[in-house]
């Protein structure tokens, strides 16, 4: 009749997700509670104007997200994130935050944390979400400005990042680095550190995706580019550094996902539409409509029965390719060729690991 | 004796989990699994009981011995107290 009390985050996720694999159970959801935000990020990769989302269908409604989040409670989700766009952008944020708060989930949140009115901050200190993931886009009201379009945008991160940390929760600093603001990188690794918050950053971005325009391709780091960045971060981007990736990849060969998405994880994107993750235009299953459970089967199915495209199956060089699905799918609109732009990378990086190949 | 408001006991992929809800996230520093005795017991602290209630009960339902049935649900109620999510009456 034993009571454990687990202290060890990752040791209880690794037991909980082995046996949500094996029994198929969504253990990992994500909605997006709308395609809208307050900043206007060039290379952002979902962002809607009211009228290109009044083209596509309409946001779910706060009844309709407490719904899925009573039926995904019931189908085994634990860990829930919220994201957007900028949630918070929503006026009733509040009542869906609370009300799923409600339902038994570890909620994290990712935010610009631009808008956490003195409402909102009361309503996080009386509910704290288990985490949040916290944009940050330059270490500098001008980088502000180059990336998001509003310099004043700076000083109301850093205010929401401090408010945040302030409740004692995990912190994360995540961070989209393109040509814009890789010259902030250096001082974005030393504001978390100075900060005491986690950093994860992206640098090889995605095409915009589910009808989003953006200028991603002209802000995104070129292959060299990346390389640099990448050698920056390593120190050294010896044949040891990317051994394992290689062996990663080995593990997962024949997958047409290595990640979760289909398995133990699915999204619900702002008109209601499950989906393996947010990348992914198609498939699609509609939970509103056809229940969450035959939902989830239908993603996991179909998710099952997608393949790779046979360039990227063939390709001997896969180890050192940086491309999932869902970035391939983003890119060309289709799975049946490879992504042009993660092809070049993945050469770029290949060389870079085989110079005396090269030379001979 | 109760289990406080505001705790959701949820069966994830065939384990039970305890899980903090509302305002009690505030005081959110773990997280709670059950076996399956844990479990009937927690659901039986959803509403009052006694020490002796919960014996009874757990001699209802399972095949054990009275002094391991005692034994058992003190060492329940003792890691429900120190979890600090017991509300006594």
């Amino acid at each position: 009749m034993r009571a454990a009390f687990y202290d060890d985050w990752a040791a209880l996720k690794d037991k909980l997700s082995a046996a949500a694999l094996d029994q198929g159970v969504p253990l990992f959801g994500t909605f997006e509670l709308t395609p809208f935000c307050n900043l206007g990020c060039k290379m952002c990769y979902m962002r809607l104007s009211k009228e290109e989302a009044a083209a596509i269908s309409r946001p779910l409604s706060c009844n309709d997200w407490l719904a899925l989040g009573e039926a995904a409670q019931k189908s085994g989700t634990l860990f829930l994130l919220l994201t957007g766009g900028e949630a918070m952008l929503r006026p009733d944020f509040p009542e869906i935050y609370e009300g799923l708060s409600r339902m038994g989930f570890l909620i994290k949140l990712y935010t610009n944390a631009t808008l956490v009115t003195p409402a909102l901050q009361a309503l996080f200190r009386r509910i704290p979400p288990s985490a949040v993931g916290i944009s940050i886009y330059g270490a500098s009201p001008e980088t502000y400005e180059r990336v998001t379009g509003q310099k004043e945008a700076y000083e109301k991160a850093m205010q929401g990042l401090d408010f945040f940390l302030s409740l004692s929760i995990p912190v994360q600093i995540r961070t989209t680095i393109s040509k814009l603001n890789v010259s902030d990188f250096d001082a974005l690794c030393a504001m978390a550190t100075e900060k005491g918050a986690d950093f994860v950053y992206c640098s090889v971005l995605s095409a915009a995706v589910r009808g989003a325009k953006s200028d991603v391709a002209s802000v995104r780091l070129a292959p060299k580019e990346l390389l640099a960045l990448r050698a920056h971060v390593n120190r050294d981007l010896s044949p040891e550094t990317l051994r394992h990736i290689a062996e990663d990849k080995d593990a997962c060969a024949g997958e047409a996902f290595s990640c979760t998405a289909g398995k133990t994880s699915y999204v619900i994107t702002w008109e209601g539409r499950m989906r393996p993750c947010l990348l992914f235009d198609r498939p699609y299953a509609e939970p509103l409509l056809c229940g969450f459970s035959a939902a989830w089967d239908a993603i996991k199915n179909a998710a099952n029965k997608i393949t790779a495209p046979p360039d990227c199956r063939a390709c001997k060089k896969s180890a050192y390719c940086t491309a999932c699905l869902g970035a391939i799918q983003a890119e060309n609109r289709h799975l049946d060729e490879p992504s042009a732009y993660h092809c070049a990378w993945g050469e770029c990086l290949y060389d870079a690991m085989h110079p005396k190949e090269e030379e001979a | 004796m109760k289990i406080k408001d505001n705790y959701i006991l949820r069966e994830i992929a065939g384990s039970y989990m305890v899980i903090p809800c509302g305002e009690e996230l505030q005081n959110f520093s773990g997280m709670i699994t059950l076996n399956e005795t844990g479990a009937f017991l927690w659901k039986l602290l959803t509403t009052q009981q006694t020490q002796e209630s919960l014996v009874a009960a757990l001699l209802e339902e399972y095949d054990v011995e009275q002094s391991l049935a005692e034994q058992d649900v003190a060492a329940f109620l003792n890691a429900m107290r120190e979890g600090g999510l017991l509300v006594d009456a």
